[in-house]
């Protein structure tokens, strides 16, 4: 590791907010979305000798995202590992319920924490992340013409359901 | 005209179709009043997903992740990861502090058998025996963090087009 090479500390410090917001739209709560950010940094801070300089960014929300994305695949294969292993996490399962702003915005995290997994994740690395259709079907081992079709029906899905809740 | 399916239109308003399929999209905007509603629709569901606002971190966030770097570090390369272990799940951390620490303590009982028998008679090496006891604890680790071992190493190589973060 060079002295140019950040320490996750500094990673934290400075791209903290960002990484935190791609594994909360991923995840859609808040316990899910520290856990996320806490085993991303491990791995960060495991990966930063081999670092190559570029966008810092672009690099943290891939690992947030092999991260959810692993986690999403443990559980399935272990339903019973998705049972909350504290009480606490029983009830703030509610998409957005532990983290409100205001406005639109709760409106839109709700309809997006409301979406199948697949059409959430490809449309939240596409908007969120900054992902190329390519690096998304990099990212989620499906083939292009998938992403497209998940990014589309996601934001189809995603401007009905806000619409709904305009409506409502 | 191309056979078109209105899914192009969200890789049409992201620049991600071919220049065949923008040009067959364009035409078929301008006669059909559906598919440009459509349009508008998937544009107003990607404005508001990018118009997302950061989040705040929750406090004590970075102490947590503070405590299990140097739990993980404490506890080398291959004892942590794999699987996201909950910020707030005790009861798990303790099981697999303890699971590691009964592999230690199996490993070091093994080590030291070898040690204490007396040699062989032949000259057969006792290494096959210790190494038989590791093949099949590497192949436990790797079950458990294939997903981390596999992908840890692929994120490692960066994007090929990144952002300046959330827009």
């Amino acid at each position: 590791m060079t002295d140019q090479t950040p320490t996750w500390e500094t990673i934290a410090q400075t791209h903290g907010r960002f990484m935190y917001s791609v594994a909360y739209r991923l995840a859609g709560n808040q316990a899910d979305a520290q856990d996320l950010v806490q085993e991303a940094l491990i791995r960060v801070h495991r990966g930063l000798a081999n670092y190559q300089p570029g966008s810092m960014e672009g690099w943290l929300a891939r690992i947030v995202t092999n991260v959810f994305l692993d986690e999403t695949r443990r559980r399935k294969r272990r339903p019973t590992d998705a049972l909350p292993e504290n009480p606490d996490r029983v009830l703030p399962s509610t998409p957005a319920a532990d983290v409100r702003t205001d406005g639109f915005s709760d409106e839109v995290q709700d309809a997006l924490a409301s979406l199948p997994d697949e059409f959430r994740v490809a449309v939240v690395l596409s908007d969120v992340s900054d992902f190329s259709y390519d690096e998304v079907a990099a990212a989620t081992g499906v083939p292009v013409g998938t992403v497209r079709s998940r990014i589309h029906r996601g934001r189809r899905l995603l401007r009905e359901r806000l619409t709904a809740g305009v409506a409502e | 005209m191309t056979e078109l399916n209105p899914d192009v239109l969200s890789a049409y308003l992201d620049g991600e179709c071919t220049p065949d399929e923008r040009v067959a999209i364009e035409a078929r905007l301008v006669i059909d009043p559906a598919w440009q509603s459509e349009l508008d629709e998937v544009r107003m569901a990607r404005d508001a997903v990018r118009g997302l606002p950061l989040v705040d971190v929750p406090e004590g966030t970075w102490d947590a992740v503070a405590r299990a770097i140097t739990a993980a570090d404490a506890a080398g390369a291959g004892a942590a990861g794999g699987a996201v272990v909950p910020m707030r799940s005790s009861k798990r951390a303790k099981w697999l502090y303890g699971t590691a620490g009964a592999a230690v303590a199996s490993v070091a009982a093994v080590v030291a058998l070898v040690f204490v028998l007396p040699a062989p008679s032949s000259d057969q090496p006792v290494q096959p025996a210790v190494a038989a006891f590791a093949g099949v604890h590497d192949a436990r680790a790797v079950s458990i963090d294939e997903p981390l071992t596999r992908v840890a190493t692929a994120s490692l190589t960066g994007p090929t087009r990144t952002a300046n973060g959330p827009r």
